[in-house]
């Protein structure tokens, strides 16, 4: 099985193929803006480089969000044209279940964990996950000081691993309810070639989705309803 | 040469096949009306999610509908800009991956110039260069089309664009959204000449057009003639957008016979004025435009309005043209927000400085 698999969803922009377990090209770029550029012609180059072809790839992976609303689409919109030109099938994985799976096995033992990406407006982007990365809390959006609290009345006895661009203001916060979090050293972006694994895993358990793959924003549009004259005459 | 139009710059998601004879093999369309009816106008991040939540499945039966593989394309084309970025990033990332999964030249294509070549799928006669009014929601322009991806601007709004101008009232009046045929529909149980609205910048020199001023004049208007409240009465409606309707009309008639004394000036054997853009489906303007080619003797083309209001069968026509002159785009290319068809064309006089970003169009 030839998984190809890409992640836009936040400061960093990869693309993965991963073959029968092994990864055979990556590329990534830490970048604020400029996904939209750099995505395609980094597809191209990791197949490549694993010196394979489009028909030869048997399925993507994508990040569905949470992430920058923009960096949601551009991965999405990509890799479900991939997959309707390609024809083959598309999964969509929760960018803060990646976060966790890049963390390394014996740093999570016996912990759960807490990917978290800061949402700016004060709020974050999290989950929480076992160690075998099986889901306790799906993702949400809530205020840093509400998240720890929530954390820290229900898991205040366990070891927590905090990783993401949130995890300092979280950790921070939880020490207010007395919860020492670790955090881990780096940058914990969501990456394409922990994506690819996660992928495969997942569909040799599960089986490839037949439903299409929609974005997880965790907010709404953020518009609202006119106002003033422009009611009184309707 | 087959090419697949994607189109994604503001609220229609738009995919179609057109070959290079002009036949148009399918044109999908989804109007995202419903889903900015209630804000009374295009909510950007609406319009983004829109576009994902749509795009591949209108791609998917356009193809269908032409009954060809994206093996068998010549090329993708698709919107690259100006429009809202969000919406435009959706449309370009779909086109480019379609484009490369298949190995097929991928055509960046400004929207404007979409508009300004469709004239040339439906009329083949229309030969370069001619003078293309370009009036729509969110552009207003009076151009030379010396050639494919060749413009010399001769007027441009200086503030509102008409459409803009439609939805503003329209909303005003309380007529609904989209304001453009919600207008339409109330302006011919009208009369125009009830309300004496002012005609910006008409008889003027050059070719710029101004709408904002007749915008506040409508509120006025209602101020001074609505309750406290501001409501007006069923005719009182019917009567403003008549009055609106057919002022906006006179503008653009106006505007375009400046136009069309410059471009007059080229001595051309052959002359011809065409209209694109979604304020070309109204009626009122298109048979006051049809009036001044006759009495000015200029050969008019204005498409059917399916074609005026934005869709992708132009898109994919604009890969052709484009396409056939060798012109493709890298898988890099950035959506752009803002992109003028005429570079070199500054900002016109009575214009507010557009920003460090530079003239929209």
């Amino acid at each position: 099985m030839n998984i190809l698999a890409f992640d836009t969803t936040t400061n960093a922009c990869s693309a993965a193929v991963l073959s029968e377990g092994k990864i055979l090209a990556e590329k990534s770029i830490k970048i604020r803006i400029g996904h939209a550029e750099k995505l395609i012609p980094m597809i191209i180059e990791v197949i490549e480089n694993a010196n394979l072809t489009f028909k030869e790839i048997s399925g993507i992976g994508v990040t569905r969000g949470p992430g920058s609303f923009a960096g949601v689409r551009i991965g999405l919109a990509t890799a479900r044209a991939v997959a309707l030109a390609s024809n083959k099938p598309l999964l969509g994985v929760v960018s803060l279940k990646v976060i966790a799976a890049g963390l390394k096995k014996d740093q999570v033992e016996n912990k759960i964990i807490v990917p978290v990406m800061d949402a700016r407006k004060g709020q974050c982007y999290v989950a929480i996950y076992k160690s075998n990365l099986n889901t306790i809390l799906e993702p949400f959006a809530m205020d840093f000081g509400k998240t720890a609290k929530i954390i820290a009345s229900t898991r205040k006895d366990t070891n927590i691993i905090v990783a993401g661009s949130g995890s300092n203001q979280l950790s921070i916060e939880l020490e207010k309810y007395g919860v020492i979090a670790e955090v881990p050293l780096g940058d914990h972006l969501p990456r394409a070639s922990v994506l690819a694994r996660v992928t495969c895993e997942i569909v040799q358990r599960e089986g490839w989705p037949k439903t299409v793959v929609s974005p997880l924003y965790l907010r709404d549009s953020g518009a609202s309803p006119p106002s003033g004259i422009f009611l009184k005459n309707a | 040469m087959i090419v697949l139009g994607i189109e994604s710059s503001c609220d229609e998601t738009a995919a179609a096949v057109v070959n290079s004879q002009g036949k148009i093999l399918a044109n999908v369309l989804r109007s995202q009306i419903t889903d900015h009816e209630f804000y009374g106008g295009v909510v950007p991040e609406i319009a983004a999610r829109s576009h994902l939540d749509h795009l591949d499945k209108i791609i998917s039966s356009a193809m269908k509908q032409a009954d060809i593989s994206f093996d068998e394309l010549d090329g993708v084309a698709a919107t690259a800009g100006p429009g809202l970025i969000g919406a435009l990033m959706v449309g370009l990332m779909t086109g480019k991956a379609i484009a490369a999964t298949n190995q097929k030249p991928l055509i960046a294509l400004n929207h404007l110039e979409g508009h300004a070549l469709s004239p040339r799928l439906v009329d083949q006669e229309v030969s370069f260069p001619y003078l293309l009014l370009l009036v729509s929601g969110g552009h207003c322009q009076l151009l030379i089309v010396q050639g494919v991806g060749k413009y010399k601007r001769l007027g441009t709004t200086i503030d509102d664009a008409p459409g803009e101008a439609f939805d503003k009232v329209s909303k005003l009046l309380g007529l609904g959204y989209p304001g453009g045929p919600a207008i339409e529909k109330a302006a011919n149980r009208g009369n125009p000449r009830k309300y004496k609205l002012p005609r910006p910048l008409v008889g003027r020199d050059g070719c710029d057009f101004s709408f904002s001023g007749l915008k506040t004049a409508v509120f006025h208007l209602i101020q001074k003639i609505g309750d406290t409240e501001l409501r007006l009465d069923k005719q009182h409606k019917y009567d403003i957008a008549a009055s609106f309707q057919s002022a906006v009309s006179e503008v653009i008639r106006d505007r375009t016979e400046s136009a069309l004394r410059e471009y007059r000036k080229l001595n051309l054997k052959q002359e011809n004025l065409v209209v694109a853009g979604g304020v070309a489906a109204n009626s009122q303007l298109r048979e006051n435009l049809e009036d001044m080619a006759q009495k000015l003797k200029i050969r008019l083309s204005i498409p059917h309005p399916s074609l005026c209001t934005d869709n992708g069968a132009m898109i994919a026509w604009g890969g052709i043209e484009r396409l056939k002159l060798g012109l493709i785009d890298g898988y890099e290319f950035a959506p752009r927000a803002r992109w003028p068809l005429d570079p070199n064309a500054g900002r016109p006089p009575g214009m507010g400085l557009p920003g460090k970003l530079g003239m929209k169009a």
